[in-house]
């Protein structure tokens, strides 16, 4: 009877040792990455509310804004390198688009003190969307 | 060999419960936070246009923003979802995978 069920056992054993994957593993240094783009982005708002309204012409900021778009494809590109990852990619691009848009008004006319807070209100509710869905991700731990 | 079904899905069962009982709090906070962040903005939108310090087109863009955002943190609620599926399922087959191995005395 044992010799019978072993080899069942076996194929039950092989089956049960796939893992279900529905989502990527976390990645630490996508994180990392999301939290210093996040900063970045942040930082444009922080300088234009700092300064004058004469002195918030698009042309001031558009290497700064240049610089977190890239990090934006940057942390785009990583997430379309991982599996079964649609959820996220849809999170990114709506980012993507938003800051872009933002970006767009900007250049048309320097904005008011009040659209600059919204603006950055948005900008963060869409960061800390995919800083939350990235450290949501499955921890797993290193091979020994 | 010694392979009880009904204790092992038991113990898968406990496994899946274990995990999702403490993941639905941490679910749940999430999704309040993103509320109370969807609350503030729309509460400062429609002040600021009762001020007059923002346009009816500022206003109609950033609207259209709300709702593009909500679908962001729908989408993060999701990817946590089925993070948390992903990991009590299979802690549940480690349950199954560890009884068979003692069965079999691997």
């Amino acid at each position: 009877m044992r010799m019978k069920l072993f080899p069942l056992a076996i194929l039950l054993l092989f089956s049960v040792g796939c893992k279900v994957t529905y989502v990527p593993d976390y990645d630490a240094s996508i994180e990392q990455q999301i939290v210093e783009t996040a900063k970045a982005n942040d930082k444009i708002y922080i300088e234009l509310l700092a300064a004058d309204t004469g002195k918030r012409d698009y042309k001031i900021y558009e290497p700064e804004y240049l610089d977190v778009e890239a990090d934006i494809h940057s942390i785009q590109l990583m997430n379309e390198a991982r599996k079964n990852n649609t959820d996220m990619l849809d999170i990114i691009n709506r980012l993507d688009s938003t800051f872009n848009e933002l970006r767009i008004e900007h250049k048309a006319a320097p904005p008011k003190n009040m659209e600059i807070s919204i603006d950055q209100m948005y900008m963060k509710g869409f960061w800390k969307a995919l800083l939350l869905a990235e450290q949501g991700l499955p921890h797993t731990l290193p091979a020994k | 060999m010694d392979f009880n079904i009904d204790a092992t899905l038991k113990d898968m069962l406990a496994a899946i419960e274990g995990k999702l009982s403490a993941d639905w709090a941490k679910i749940k906070d999430i999704a309040t936070g993103f509320f109370n962040d969807s609350k503030l903005r729309l509460q400062t939108l429609a002040e600021a246009r009762i001020n007059n310090e923002i346009s009816d087109n500022f206003l109609q863009k950033r609207l259209a923003d709300e709702k593009n955002l909500q679908q962001a943190n729908f989408d993060t609620l999701k990817i946590i979802a089925k993070s948390d599926a992903q990991q009590a399922i299979n802690a549940a087959f480690d349950v199954l995978e560890g009884a068979i191995k003692k069965a079999i005395s691997i």
